[in-house]
This record gives structure tokens, sequence and C-alpha cells, in this order.
């Protein structure tokens, strides 16, 4: 599944139609076969601590929830029109996040026939220095109704 | 918001609101519209009018699991702060949190969060999620929080402004 401007263009027009996501200027940044990349640009807004300053916890889980949503629907092939619900959300934060963009990369971790497990990392200038992982659990789509 | 507080809290308990103690420091806080709402005890609820920007599921115009996520972040922060009567940086370390069910759309939202154990080191909170009734949570939380996790000047806006605040807020 290389990535296809395509799945990007449809993804981020998808991000887009969903109100926080386009508050917070979430966006699709590439697709490869294993992760869904997202990015966060950094705004004022976001800010948690002013004096660090960082990047608000709140803000950092919103973005990697937001990341495994989109990554569940995609690889797991559900349809566009019904997004993934979260069921449980476990939120790490490894190092506080500074006044830069976000970026989180989102897999599957098993799809199973109703629950679907991701794991979603979210770093800034090096992938090799995480700022918080998110591991979650999701209804599928077709079946939470 | 007024008629939830009587839920929330008896109104002969109810305290004064130093909200800036808790939010001046988070300006996402402030964007999100989240405010301190009131204490009992080492209760604190904060409250979130609904927007449409905080829209996660249009189809159901319910508001996105991350703002909940980070009222959660908020409010148990705030908890810390009432436990151990003083502002000092804290980081969150984790966060658990499980969605019962998806949020009503154009009712206010509220997090009603409880600092039940501190540290030296770390402080432990818990807290729900809710809208019309306390008892019919929309989420329910866990989270951990390192203390003392960088410098935290002594200055006005710091802890040494904090104590004749601390008193109003412990007249029970």
């Amino acid at each position: 599944m290389p990535t296809d401007p395509h799945d990007l263009a449809l993804l981020n027009a998808q991000i887009k139609n969903i109100p926080y996501c386009a508050w917070l200027g979430i966006s699709v940044d590439a697709l490869t076969d294993t992760y869904l990349q997202c990015r966060m640009p950094f705004v004022e807004k976001l800010v948690g601590n002013k004096r660090l300053p960082a990047v608000h916890g709140g803000a950092i889980a919103s973005f990697l929830e937001t990341s495994s949503i989109f990554a569940a629907n995609y690889f797991g092939n559900t349809p566009v029109d019904r997004l993934a619900v979260p069921i449980s959300v476990t939120l790490s934060y490894v190092r506080s996040a500074g006044p830069e963009d976000l970026i989180a990369r989102a897999e599957i971790v098993k799809k199973g026939r109703r629950v679907m497990q991701m794991r979603s990392t979210a770093h800034q200038s090096d992938p090799a220095k995480p700022v918080a992982i998110l591991n979650a659990s999701f209804l599928i789509p077709a079946l939470s109704q | 918001m007024s008629t939830h507080r009587e839920i929330i809290f008896p109104l002969s308990i109810e305290q004064p609101l130093p909200e800036a103690l808790f939010m001046d420091w988070a300006p996402f806080g402030g964007a999100l519209g989240l405010h301190l709402f009131g204490f009992n005890g080492d209760q604190v609820c904060v409250g979130l009018p609904w927007e449409p920007h905080l829209i996660g599921n249009p189809a159901q115009d319910s508001v996105h699991g991350g703002v909940i996520t980070a009222m959660i972040d908020q409010a148990f922060g705030a908890s810390v702060f009432k436990k151990i009567r003083r502002r000092e940086a804290i980081a969150t370390i984790e966060l658990r949190i499980d969605y019962m069910r998806p949020a009503q759309p154009h009712k206010d939202i509220f997090c009603r969060a409880e600092c039940y154990r501190v540290t030296r080191q770390v402080a432990f909170t818990r807290g729900d999620i809710f809208q019309d009734d306390p008892d019919r949570p929309l989420a329910h939380s866990v989270g951990t929080f390192m203390r003392n996790s960088s410098e935290f000047p002594d200055t006005p806006e710091g802890a040494s402004g904090m104590p004749e605040l601390w008193g109003n807020l412990d007249a029970d």
C-alpha cells in the first residue's frame, strides 16, 4: 500500500469535515504499508504550559486519537462515513512537547471481528524521541451501531 | 450552566472560584472554553459549554473524544493543586479513559475530578465526565502526574500569591 495521492486527498477532505480536527489544524501527511502519519502544526492556542512552553496534554491526546481513528478506518477498510468509536484509551506522556509541529504515526495492533486495537506515537523533529504514545481499542464502525 | 451547579454541589458548600489559579497557564483550556466550576472538598468540577468546533463526529454532532480527554487532563491538574493546596509544575505521566456513551449535542459537559493520593513525587487522580446526570457518566478516567516536573518561579503569579486564595477556599 504505497502512498497514493488520491487516498491522501480523500482522507484530508474527510478530516477537514470534522470540525474539531479542522480547528486543531490536523492533516494526513503520509501513508505507508504499516502506518498513517498525521501532522498538527504548532499554534499558540495549543499551549498547556506557557513557561516551558509545552503543548497541552489534551491537545496531544486529541491529535493521537484522531490519527488512530483515521488509521483504523483506513487500514480496516471500514466505511469512510462511519468513524471508529473509541472504547478505552491509554496515553503515556514520555517527554514534554515544545513549540514545534507534532507528527503522529498510527498503526493497527490487532484487527478483530468487532474490536480494533491501535497504537499511535507522537514525535516532533526526531522520530526516535517520542513525546506521547496512545494505545486504544475501537469498535469497528460497521458493527458499532 | 447555573442549573447544574446545584446538582453537582449543594449551594451551601459553594466555594469562591479563583479560576485564574488553575487556567491562566493553559491557553488550550481557554481556547476550548473550559472553566473551573466549583469545589467540594477534594473534588474539582470543570465545565465546558457545547460549541460546534468541538464536534468530532458530524453524523451525530457529538464532541470529539479528544475534547473529553483534554478536559480530564485539565481537571485532574486542578484537582492536584486543590489537594496539595498550592500550585506547582506538574506533568501528566499517564491517562486512562473509558468512553461509556457518546456526548449528546448542544449540552454542556462537566468533569468531576479528585486527587485521591499524593506522594512526594506522584499524584493519583480519578474522575468522571457527565452532562445532565452525574450518576450517568459518559466517561471514566484515572491519571497519574509527576510532581515538581520543572522549575516553578516564586513570582506573584506563582506560589507566593497563593496563601490568601487558599484561605478563602478552605472556609469549610
